[in-house]
């Protein structure tokens, strides 16, 4: 750094409108604190903004606000700086030669998918599946060795999916979806059920309402929990199973929901 | 906020029924639960409900993209056809090694590992994640490696890259930057700009002439682009070096992890 080594050039010197111009610049290097959950949504439409500035969209003209965020958020204005520099360091055939690969593992894409995603303040999404293999293991199991539980058949339910999400440090949630006998023996029942975890804090002001879509081969469904994060969904007609035309398909789960401060 | 929605949702529904007439009402079905989410999600009303204009411009583009890239995004995300994958997988691990070696990273294969690493953790993104189409498929996944790569750094204690921040020198001056005309702040307001002025003097060409042009002659980005033979992204991407180069120099960097 040359600091000292310079004589700065005198204030007094500038016109009214070069104080204007280093009030504006000032005013822009102030990083302002951004709200944690609103950044973690608007994080998503990065991709967007740089879509449109490498189009030759001026953002501060087209998107103020969304260019005021990035002024204002230090780790937001470095994701896109990172990423127009890749890209245009890819159009410009200055990345580095990726080294070769032996092989190419794609073992992810038989292990069972989940995600969870924040798509707004206060609101998430969580996607799940099974694969039709593993559904057809849980229901019909042919190796006592695979069976990670006992067939509906055998028990009054089965466990179809449960998984535990953390939301963030202070919530998770644990998901499950049991499919039981029914009344009916054309049927079988399908539960749907929440356990949230919170901080002490939250669990006296905050609340979820969830939305759970359920689709299984030509069964599909969405349905809302209740207050106590429970749902029995519509019925599913078991000759759909035993026929095995939805143990060919697999299971996927999305549950949006969002949180609200209890009245 | 309501009457925003609603008065969105109106321009919405015309530009959808002028859609319809011109390519169909089976691609209207098809790309309405897209815009529901793009719509929850902020993206349409963030950015694109300012003018019908630029709605039925953000839907035509969404709707000759679902017709271009369904397909592939259907044998990627449903049938999850593997060639499709070794192909995507492979782009996807040099955008991770790059990354990483822009982020100085060593070349060499300790550094190829963390890639195919951090390039299966995008890629199960990338098989769960929606895409919104509404941005071109590949900028879609850069974006994702980009996010994946930062947050593994973050948890490995190492920042991205330098995020130079307000720190307490800094604050000092925060009310006169915030009230330049206050005469009762008129010392501290003069003295930010003295060191601001100077700090100035020692930014590189290219990000000198993006300040001075932006700030004092009153030029926008695009034009800044044409002077400098640069994309306006380019140019963005210079302001923003350009403001973090002045909060180091004026001292302002907060060295601390996230």
């Amino acid at each position: 750094m040359n600091k000292g080594k310079k004589n700065p050039p005198e204030t007094g010197a500038l016109s009214p409108e070069g104080r204007m111009a280093l009030s504006r610049l000032a005013k822009d290097l102030l990083d302002q604190p951004v709200n944690d959950k609103w950044k973690q949504g608007q994080s998503q439409l990065l991709d967007f903004l740089v879509d449109q500035a490498t189009a030759g969209i001026d953002l501060s003209n087209a998107y103020p606000e969304a260019y005021q965020l990035l002024l204002k958020d230090a780790a937001l204005r470095e994701a896109f700086i990172d990423l127009v520099e890749a890209i245009e360091a890819e159009k410009a055939g200055d990345l580095p030669e990726l080294p070769p690969l032996d092989k190419i593992d794609l073992e992810f894409l038989k292990a069972p998918s989940r995600s969870v995603e924040q798509t707004g303040p206060g609101s998430w999404q969580v996607f799940l599946r099974r694969t039709a293999e593993e559904l057809r293991k849980l229901y019909r199991p042919r190796e006592l060795a695979y069976r990670s539980a006992a067939g509906v058949g055998e028990a009054n339910w089965l466990s179809l999916v449960r998984e535990d999400i953390d939301l963030n440090q202070d919530t998770s949630l644990a998901f499950s979806l049991e499919l039981t006998r029914t009344s009916s023996p054309d049927e079988l029942g399908l539960f749907a059920s929440i356990a949230l975890q919170s901080a002490p804090e939250e669990k006296t002001s905050i609340e979820y309402l969830f939305d759970l879509h359920v689709t299984w081969g030509s069964y599909k469904q969405t349905i809302a929990l209740g207050e106590n994060y429970r749902a029995q969904l519509p019925s599913l007609p078991i000759g759909l199973i035993e026929e095995g035309i939805d143990l060919n398909q697999d299971l996927e789960i999305s549950l949006n929901f969002k949180q609200r401060n209890k009245e | 906020m309501e009457t925003d929605v609603t008065i969105a949702s109106d321009i919405l529904e015309n530009v959808l029924d002028d859609l319809a007439k011109k390519e169909g009402g089976w691609l209207v079905e098809k790309i309405k639960p897209i815009l529901a989410i793009n719509l929850e999600r902020g993206r349409i009303d963030t950015l694109a409900l300012s003018s019908s204009t630029r709605l039925d411009q953000y839907v035509s583009r969404l709707a000759a993209n679902y017709k271009e890239l369904s397909g592939y995004i259907q044998a990627l995300q449903i049938e999850k056809d593997e060639a499709l994958w070794k192909e995507l997988f492979q782009q996807l691990a040099k955008w991770t090694y790059a990354y990483l070696i822009r982020k100085g990273f060593q070349f060499g294969p300790n550094t190829l590992e963390i890639a195919i690493g951090q390039a299966t953790e995008a890629s199960i993104q990338l098989l769960n994640s929606h895409f919104p189409y509404d941005v071109a498929f590949d900028l879609w996944c850069h974006r994702l490696v980009i996010n994946t790569c930062a947050k593994f750094l973050r948890s490995q204690g190492r920042r991205a890259s330098h995020l130079p921040t307000l720190s307490q020198p800094f604050e000092d001056f925060a009310e006169a930057i915030k009230s330049p005309e206050n005469p009762e702040l008129q010392v501290e307001t003069e003295a930010f700009h003295l060191r601001l002025n100077s700090a100035l003097t020692n930014l590189a060409p290219a990000r000198m002439h993006v300040v001075q042009g932006y700030y004092f002659h009153g030029k926008d980005f695009r034009a800044l682009a044409k002077e400098l033979g640069k994309s306006v992204a380019a140019i963005h991407s210079l302001h923003f070096h350009a403001l973090n180069d002045l909060r180091a120099q004026l001292e302002l960097e907060r060295v601390e992890y996230e």
